[in-house]
């Protein structure tokens, strides 16, 4: 009697999950994609920081190498120059790196968490479980005579069933915590990103097309007032380096850095989107296209970033 | 007070640069654009890392906020681990358990 009800049941339950089928990871690719190209585009905005001062310095340098009666100094009559003080406060800058720090860190956490194992463990340590009763049971027969001795057979398929719902279970948990994570952290990663956004638009574009422009022409000045005391292969090698001012010089008039934290931006509201969505492969499909956009910018943005730091 | 538009102050230094390099200009007209140039550019730099500095305060919040979505996300992963394992540990010990009993039913 005990083994045909549970054979009644086992079938019913394996028949209900055949139909309503096993819950997949949709999370697990485009969360992975998010987070790396996270990873590269904080690693370009990284670098860029960290090189505002030395642009500086740099600049200055240049500025005393095209005219011989300038001197190294650091401090003038108008205060500390580049080599005497960091033109940006390193406190200020730190909270900078700080924040492209967290940024990276959400997305890898997002990602620890969409490709985290559990809910397959959870079946595998049910199978375990399954087979472990099993032998219990017949252990348990030996010490007492149980009468059914054909129960322990429903022990194993019952423990697999236990096994696939539960991970159908964490599956749902699982995506339910992605969901909050999403939820809770939109609010402050727009705004750390939207912050650094004003960095890129308000305070580094201008320091570098003006420095751009204050290289060429300290380069063209020197130039004009030293051309007739160098030799033709001097000529040449100034006029090289002109030619390369001026290439930056226009480089930086139309590069924009800031459309890179622009992409990431769009990239990560389209996956609170997601996450708020019934999830049907439309709204992946919507996900995925802003996820392209932006590493196909990540590439050719990265590198205009990187014409800019000297 | 007034604010200073930085972008403004921006194109003035860009617009003494090129007249420092425009051949319409005398020498020494060149080269006092170009002197003003870099004296307005010290002046914008100044400005720039006031406002750079005023922006860091809104940043720290923020990021203060970033690192509690981080430990929560966190914890979130050691919660659906810790289910796994729990499991896994239940497993373990009933496998265990019957080891055990095994040894005591050949002592009968």
């Amino acid at each position: 009697m005990r083994t045909r009800q549970l054979a009644r049941l086992t079938a019913t339950v394996a028949l209900l999950l055949g139909i309503t089928g096993c819950a997949t990871n949709k999370y697990r690719a485009p969360i992975g994609a998010f987070r790396d190209d996270t990873q590269r585009t904080v690693g370009a905005l990284r670098d860029f920081y960290q090189s505002r001062n030395t642009y500086e310095v740099d600049l200055y340098l240049n500025g005393v190498a095209a005219d011989s009666t300038f001197e190294v100094l650091t401090a003038d009559s108008n205060g500390p120059t580049p080599l005497g003080a960091a033109t940006f406060s390193p406190a200020s800058m730190t909270a900078r790196l700080n924040a492209l720090d967290l940024v990276g860190a959400y997305a890898s956490r997002l990602a620890a968490l969409a490709s985290s194992d559990a809910p397959a463990r959870f079946r595998d340590a049910a199978g375990l479980l399954g087979t472990n009763l099993v032998s219990l049971d017949k252990t348990f027969q030996k010490l007492s005579g149980d009468s059914d001795p054909t129960a322990s057979r429903f022990i194993s398929p019952i423990a697999s069933i236990v096994g696939a719902v539960g991970e159908m279970v964490l599956e749902h948990k699982r995506d339910e915590l992605i969901a909050a994570g999403l939820a809770k952290g939109e609010g402050p990663v727009q705004e750390v990103l939207g912050l650094v956004r004003d960095d890129l638009d308000k305070v580094f574009s201008l320091q570098v097309a003006t420095g751009e422009a204050e290289r060429f022409a300290t380069l063209v000045a020197a130039y004009n007032r030293d051309r007739s005391k160098l030799s033709y292969e001097q000529r040449k090698s100034r006029l090289e380096e002109i030619k390369a001012a001026h290439r930056t010089r226009m480089a930086v008039a139309s590069a924009v850095p800031s459309a890179l934290v622009t992409s990431m931006l769009d990239a990560h509201a389209a996956l609170v989107a997601l996450a708020r969505s019934p999830r049907r492969p439309e709204n992946f499909a919507e996900f995925t296209d802003a996820l392209e956009l932006w590493a196909s910018r990540v590439a050719f943005l990265s590198g205009q970033i990187k014409s800019l730091i000297r | 007070m007034t604010r200073v538009d930085t972008t403004t102050l921006a194109e003035v230094v860009k617009q003494c640069f090129e007249h420092s390099t425009d051949g319409r200009f005398t020498p020494e007209e060149r080269a006092r654009f170009l002197v003003e140039g870099k004296r307005l550019r010290g002046l914008l730099m100044n400005l720039l890392s006031a406002e750079f500095a005023a922006g860091t305060a809104p940043l720290v919040d923020a990021n203060a906020a970033v690192r509690a979505v981080n430990a929560d996300l966190k914890a979130s992963a050691e919660q659906l681990a810790r289910i796994a394992t729990t499991l896994n540990n239940v497993a373990r010990l009933v496998g265990t358990l019957d080891k055990l009993l095994n040894v005591a039913v050949s002592f009968v």
